[in-house]
């Protein structure tokens, strides 16, 4: 009799325990596609970028001199308005920004620099271009462009495609990742991470 | 060069060397996802995580009814409501911290293998605390053997210590030191994010807290006190 009233418990905690998660399932199903912002293709975030050239993986530090003195590629895209952005050898020293919208440390650097740049209006003589990169829609701060909009960022814009090549072509570094290239369109220097802004200034001050 | 980069230089994880694989498999996960849209239709990749997400917030809320109940067991009046409550799962505590387990380790087994998120280290890491409990909670379950929650527990409380400090790495990444993301499986980066604050390692510290509960609740009703209690119980009906 007792064991008949245990296993008649037993059925009545299962079928309230499973009764629940079927509950969630239905909620979920109802819910998964409303509760997030309205999904943009991923054909309206990545472009189709030319690339020419290319540079040797990043080596073992975050910082990295392996492809100093090597000709950066030249790279033409588009913005997310679709205006063609290049970046070649045009005889003035460059900063190259990649940054992942689902990085933390790229949704720490961008509103920092942005503010440098309002602030002081960069550093003369220097042009600054970012690259938005390894675009994936199933992860957070999607899509890009919705999130450099919010913080108002005012560098130029390349479309990476899918397959994040022009990323590849500079070396693939952690997240954000920077390219340096002084005025000859050679590589001056490459950094994976955030830098603190009086760092990057002195960086910039620096390419010849 | 004024600045000093050496100072700014950090030993890359062995991860970021194998970005290229990584960004591979990414784009393996994109072509998976594209070839199943259809049939996967109900059952989007959204619908998938915010069921996770439900699941994670249900542990929480039987995690706090555990706690709650047994602090109210702690008066006298509660005593009697605690004993009835905590009475009635006696015998399933084993069981359901398997249950709870089992389901963590096939989320993380659909989120590597079927949607091909790649798992950063840290994951690995609660990997390995959170996959032995599932087979060997369901061994004890079977056999009823009750030894098995000084095990459990010790792994349990492994993973949620892991968890707490993964999660708090993706809301605070300057926590980890070296300012970037890593290409392929960055730590401090959230692959899912719901309700603003659940995200995967919240999702294990979820079902790590419920299990050390239910053992919790396993050791209190096999207690000496409660076996003295149900055995009185017996007698007065």
């Amino acid at each position: 009799m007792t064991k008949e009233r245990g296993a008649s418990k037993n059925t009545i905690i299962a079928g309230v325990a499973g009764a629940g998660v079927v509950a969630l399932l239905i909620a979920a199903v109802l819910f998964g596609g409303s509760l997030g912002e309205t999904a943009v293709p991923i054909e309206e975030v990545v472009g189709s970028p030319q690339i020419d050239g290319s540079l040797p993986p990043m080596g073992g530090s975050n910082v990295d001199q392996t492809a100093t003195g090597q000709e950066a590629p030249t790279v033409t895209g588009t913005d997310f308005d679709g205006e063609e952005v290049t970046i070649t050898n045009d005889g003035r020293p460059k900063a190259i920004v990649f940054l992942a919208h689902w990085c933390p440390h790229c949704q720490a650097e961008v509103p920092s620099v942005q503010r440098w740049l309002n602030d002081t209006g960069g550093v003369d003589g220097v042009d600054m271009y970012s690259v938005t990169t390894a675009v994936d829609p199933r992860r957070v701060n999607y899509p890009p462009q919705r999130w450099l909009e919010d913080e108002g960022w005012t560098v130029p814009i390349i479309r990476d495609n899918a397959a994040s090549s022009v990323l590849t072509a500079h070396g693939n570094g952690g997240f954000p990742f920077w390219v340096f290239t002084n005025s000859d369109g050679t590589v001056a220097l490459r950094v994976a991470g955030e830098i603190p802004i009086n760092d990057l200034e002195a960086i910039l001050q620096n390419l010849s | 060069m004024v600045v000093d980069i050496g100072r700014l230089a950090v030993r890359r994880t062995e991860q970021e060397e194998k970005v290229i694989g990584g960004r591979n498999r990414t784009r393996r996960g994109n072509a998976y996802w594209a070839a199943h849209s259809t049939l996967a239709a109900w059952m989007t990749f959204e619908t998938v995580s915010l069921f996770f997400a439900l699941l994670a917030i249900a542990a929480n809320a039987v995690t706090v009814g555990i706690v709650a109940i047994a602090l109210v067991g702690k008066t006298s009046a509660g005593a009697g409501v605690r004993d009835q409550v905590f009475g009635a799962f006696e015998g399933l505590e084993l069981w359901m911290a398997f249950v709870v387990a089992a389901t963590a380790t096939v989320g993380s087994l659909y989120l590597s293998e079927v949607v091909h998120f790649i798992p950063c280290t840290l994951c690995w890491y609660q990997r390995i605390a959170m996959y032995p409990l599932a087979i060997i909670l369901l061994i004890a379950a079977v056999r009823r053997d009750h030894g098995v929650r000084i095990y459990a527990a010790t792994l349990a409380s492994i993973g949620a210590v892991i968890s707490v400090y993964h999660r708090l790495i993706q809301q605070y990444p300057e926590l980890e030191g070296g300012g970037s993301c890593d290409p392929a499986a960055p730590c401090t980066a959230a692959y899912i994010e719901q309700f603003d604050f659940i995200t995967i390692p919240y999702m294990a510290l979820s079902a790590f807290l419920l299990i050390l509960a239910l053992l919790w609740l396993d050791r209190f009703n096999k207690s000496p006190d409660r076996a003295s209690l149900a055995a009185t119980e017996a007698e007065s009906s």
